[in-house]
């Protein structure tokens, strides 16, 4: 192989040395810090809220302030204080050990990021709705749809959660997107069917994720933005559980006795005589 | 229509109490919360202790069963071959940066962990290229180099730009082959007593006709992991731990430095288009 056809094989990388090229925006020292194109001190600060500039920042696009709003309370949704809740519980297990607040609140975060609930559904809820959304136009039925992924054994993402059936954010979001003024659109309005045929089928019904999916998909979001978004979803109640687990006494956040792990494994044994090689 | 939907708690059937084959420990006499004996399935915590390496424990730890002396050479070896990732790699650098920024030490090596968990130079490529091998390894080893091939030559076609990754763990490393991961690959073969996974890859990898198609860190890390009996869960828990020394290292290297020490890039090096 040549010197200069070697060469070429990191051409790529060469290029990216020693500089970076945003399209995001940054700080230009003594003029301005820029977010994709609006300087933020003088067009941002005051005039749009936290949520607009999270959209802005993830996705180049400035929302208006209703999106941003029911976006801010999609995430409240998510943050409830029970310390139950398994990224809650990871946050207050930290706080009893009095760790810091930042490394609490981001192992919570990440614990949040699962295939049960959480940011780590959002791939798979949104995915599923755009999908039913091109069959019923293809002509499918909603039995079609649902007995595609049921029969072979696939869950349906967006439907039916843990612990409980039934989703009461879903009412609550649903109220909020018609005091928005926000219209019934196309995903949403499937996804509220599935949501009427599981629940006459099988008890069923559609979660927070598939309802939070299928609305903004009506309003244009689409992966991998909607899953970067939403990357702090649970950040508010994993906020609660740590701080009065952390306010108590180390160690007084359901704490454990010996005898209250049960052992399972391999009864008392000698250890072997090492073996030579 | 939403005001149908009831909630209604499923009544789970949750256990009471958190079970494990892992670890035991015994109460004391005195205080039912502090620790008498420990033992590491079966095995008492002092004696594993006193009469066994780190890596034997960890072995033990995750298996269930002690290592033979050729596994225990094979993870030992592996251990050391993953434990510094470079002080390029993004993890590194991710708590070089923070150290300097003065980031409380708690915080350091999980960032950076979080920083290495990538699905492409991460430790999720090992959890991937562990499941490739799975699937393949009792299959044709030049029948999967000449789909590896050809897969790479389609990633070639539609990829512009960045490595080419026809399987996890085997591919280019910035655009060429790694030949440190060859070269590691080779020692562990040479000096250890390599499982199927590990020869079968490499028969993979002889069989490819792309010379920039060869190893990559996970490919090594994963192939010694699933002949060491590892599932590609553990598999990828492990390749953090191991090459966690490295990068702890690093950060702790630059704990004192004043926050000149790493690169801020220049203003004219920053371009906002």
């Amino acid at each position: 192989m040549s010197s200069n056809k070697r060469s070429s094989n990191w051409q790529g990388w060469d290029q990216q040395r020693n500089k970076i090229t945003s399209s995001k925006g940054g700080w230009k020292i003594g003029e301005a810090v820029y977010n994709h194109g609006y300087s933020m001190m003088d067009d941002l600060i005051g005039q749009i809220s936290w949520f607009q500039l999270l959209v802005l920042n993830t996705t180049g696009r400035l929302p208006n302030d209703k999106v941003a709003t029911w976006l801010e309370n999609c995430f409240s949704c998510l943050s409830w204080p029970d310390s139950r809740i398994w990224c809650n519980q990871v946050a207050a297990l930290a706080g009893s050990t009095k760790a810091r607040p930042v490394a609490a609140v981001t192992a919570g975060i990440q614990a949040s990021d699962a295939l049960l609930y959480g940011p780590g559904v959002i791939t798979h809820c949104l995915g599923f709705i755009q999908q039913a959304r091109q069959d019923v136009d293809q002509g499918k039925s909603l039995f079609d749809i649902i007995q595609k992924r049921q029969g072979n054994t696939l869950s349906l993402p967006g439907y039916a959660r843990p612990i409980a059936k039934g989703d009461e954010r879903v009412t609550a979001m649903y109220r909020l997107s018609r005091e928005l003024g926000f219209d019934i659109g196309p995903h949403e309005a499937l996804a509220m069917e599935i949501s009427e045929y599981l629940t006459q089928e099988e008890g069923e019904s559609i979660n927070f994720g598939g309802y939070m999916a299928a609305f903004l998909a009506d309003q244009g979001f689409s992966n991998p933005d909607l899953s970067r978004l939403m990357a702090l979803w649970v950040s508010a109640g994993v906020q609660a559980c740590y701080a009065e687990a952390a306010d108590n006494p180390a160690g007084y956040y359901l704490p454990l006795q010996c005898q209250d792990i049960t052992y399972t494994g391999a009864l008392p044994r000698p250890l072997p005589k090492k073996p030579e090689r | 229509m939403v005001k149908n939907v009831d909630e209604s708690s499923r009544n789970d059937a949750f256990c009471d109490k958190i079970s494990t084959a892992i670890w035991q420990e015994t109460p004391s006499a005195e205080n039912p919360y502090t620790v008498n004996e420990a033992r590491c399935h079966g095995y008492e915590h002092l004696a594993l202790i006193n009469n066994r390496s780190f890596s034997e424990v960890l072995f033990l730890l995750f298996q269930g069963e002690l290592p033979t002396p050729e596994q225990h050479q094979l993870l030992e070896r592996l251990l050391t071959s993953l434990i510094h990732p470079g002080p390029r790699h993004n993890a590194c650098r991710a708590a070089m940066n923070a150290a300097v920024s003065k980031t409380h030490v708690s915080n350091i090596l999980p960032l950076s962990l979080n920083v290495f968990s990538g699905e492409q130079g991460g430790s999720h490529e090992v959890f991937q290229a562990m499941k490739y091998l799975q699937q393949h390894y009792e299959t044709s080893p030049l029948d999967a180099a000449n789909t590896l091939t050809k897969t790479a030559n389609t990633q070639r076609m539609n990829t512009a730009e960045g490595d080419i990754m026809p399987a996890a763990g085997f591919g280019t490393y910035y655009g060429s082959a790694d030949t440190y991961a060859k070269k590691l690959v080779d020692n562990l073969v040479q000096s250890c007593t390599a499982g199927p996974h590990l020869h079968w890859a490499n028969a993979m990898i002889e069989g490819v006709k792309d010379p920039t198609i060869s190893w990559r860190i996970a490919g090594v890390a994963g192939a010694c992991l699933l002949d060491l009996g590892f599932s590609p869960y553990k598999g990828e828990l492990i390749f953090q731990i191991a090459c966690a020394p490295g990068i702890a290292a690093q950060a702790a290297e630059k704990a004192d430095s004043p926050i000149t020490e790493m690169p801020f890039l220049a203003e004219e090096n920053y371009v906002i288009k």
